[in-house]
């Protein structure tokens, strides 16, 4: 569904403007530098786009004819005329809306969504499966930012139709799971959670918790283990800080150093 | 699991990684074979072959849960497929899952006390005009009746005691 790969840039209409998309950008990323509002629930700009939400719907319009695609995926051929908002556009993110505040009626990302294109009782019921009001949408945003930024790809999906769910492998404790809570920092739904106890992470929905490690200077829990081995893979960090919560990192750093220059003077 | 189970699964394992390439497009057929070999695929298995091809755990989990031919808790000997497809449904479908449970005694998902038959629903196997189908491994019954449901099923009965 890519528009041109040539890595040219792609000059379109954008709701009558005449607009030029960086070589192989999409709508939604045009959009947003020009300041034109499009709707999205499952796209983030530190992840690749998925288009599971279908919010971010937009219409290309090629002489008479015209279709509705995803502006988080779609990238625009030259001479594209694309609307953003318009009658037919409105009637299917308010569907989309209905049928997300069907599902999930208590996440207020998407009562909001759907208060702006005024739906108040969706007209259908949740699944027998979704019965009990998930907050999850299936996004994808965890299992992305899991697997594209964390690396470790967790988290991932069971079933199919209906019975598709977000979790870990068997659903429970996974070794995968470095207990960063990018996942839950990421879900706009506020569907995944985490809870510090007793010395350990407890990612709630995902059924895994992993060891914390306690600041050596003051003591507090701040991070796991497998988070800080994540961190000394990825960044060059003195050993003496690693295990220093970011509040204690500044005046402990300076103890090092000092520590050092007196140890060891400079000749 | 006992030692000797657990010996047997690592050379069934063995056997089937070595037919494929050790890398990620080979998952299904690994999958296929092993749920062949198994009758279903335990967690030990499916460990096994994410290190094995290079998968992460959480998407051989996807794979294996999505797919109606995978099963993750063992099946009976024989697999009864009913199949719940729009010409099928028509045809009574309900009909047939009813009867299938007056003599197995089990609805979809669910495997007979006696381990022999595992009843699963399916969406068109795509053999419409034969409506109602279900499928006995992977023999097709077509056409349905009461009658020839007793007979298809006494016909695998028959084949175990043989
Ligand atoms: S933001 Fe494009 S489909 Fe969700
Ligand atoms: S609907 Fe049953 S075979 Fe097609």
């Amino acid at each position: 569904m890519s528009g041109t790969t040539t890595g040219e840039k792609v000059t379109f209409t954008l709701n009558g403007r005449q607009v030029t998309a960086e070589p192989g950008e999409t709508v939604l990323s045009v959009a947003r530098r020009l300041d034109v509002h499009i709707p999205t629930l499952c796209f983030h700009e530190s992840v690749s786009s998925y288009g599971a939400c279908r919010l971010c719907l937009v219409e290309v319009f090629w002489g008479k004819r015209s279709k509705l695609v995803t502006s988080c995926l779609y990238i625009p051929y030259p001479d594209d005329r694309i609307e953003t908002d318009n009658a037919r556009i409105h009637g299917v993110r308010k569907l989309v809306l209905e049928l997300l505040l069907a599902r999930s009626p208590h996440v207020e990302a998407i009562r909001e969504l759907a208060r702006e294109y005024c739906v108040e009782v969706p007209r259908f019921r949740p699944s027998a499966v979704t019965a009990d009001a998930t907050r999850c949408v299936l996004c994808d945003l965890c299992v992305r930012v899991c697997a594209e930024v964390v690396g470790q790809s967790a988290i991932g999906y069971a079933g199919r139709g209906s019975e598709r769910v977000i979790t870990v492998p068997f659903g429970e404790q996974a070794e995968e799971c470095i207990g960063c809570g990018a996942c839950v920092f990421i879900c706009p739904t506020q569907a995944l959670s985490y809870e510090d106890i007793a010395g350990q992470r407890l990612m709630k929905e995902l059924n895994t918790s992993v060891p914390l490690v306690a600041c050596r200077v003051c003591g507090e829990h701040f991070a796991t283990e497998k988070q800080l081995a994540k961190l000394r893979e990825r960044i060059t960090m003195p050993d003496e800080l690693v295990d220093v919560c970011p509040r204690c990192r500044g005046t402990e750093f300076t103890r090092v150093l000092d520590e050092a220059l007196v140890t060891k003077p400079r000749v | 699991m006992s030692e000797q189970t657990a010996t047997c699964m690592d050379t069934i394992l063995d056997e089937v990684l070595g037919r494929y390439p050790a890398r990620p497009s080979s998952l299904i057929a690994v999958l296929q074979d092993l749920q062949e070999a198994l009758n279903f695929l335990p967690p030990v298995a499916l460990n096994r072959v994410a290190s094995a091809l290079h998968v992460p755990r959480s998407q051989v989990y996807h794979v294996a849960t999505f797919y109606k031919a995978f099963s993750l808790t063992p099946r009976g000997k024989h697999l009864v497929s009913i199949c719940r497809g729009t010409a099928c449904h028509v045809q009574g479908d309900e009909k047939v899952a009813d009867m299938l449970h007056a003599e197995l005694g089990i609805r979809d998902g669910e495997t007979s006390a006696d381990g022999e038959f595992t009843l699963q629903s399916v969406r068109c196997l795509g053999c419409c005009s034969l409506a109602p189908v279900i499928m006995i491994d992977r023999e097709v019954f077509g056409n349905l009746t009461a009658a020839a449901l007793r007979r298809a099923l006494a016909q695998y009965r028959d084949d175990m005691t043989s």
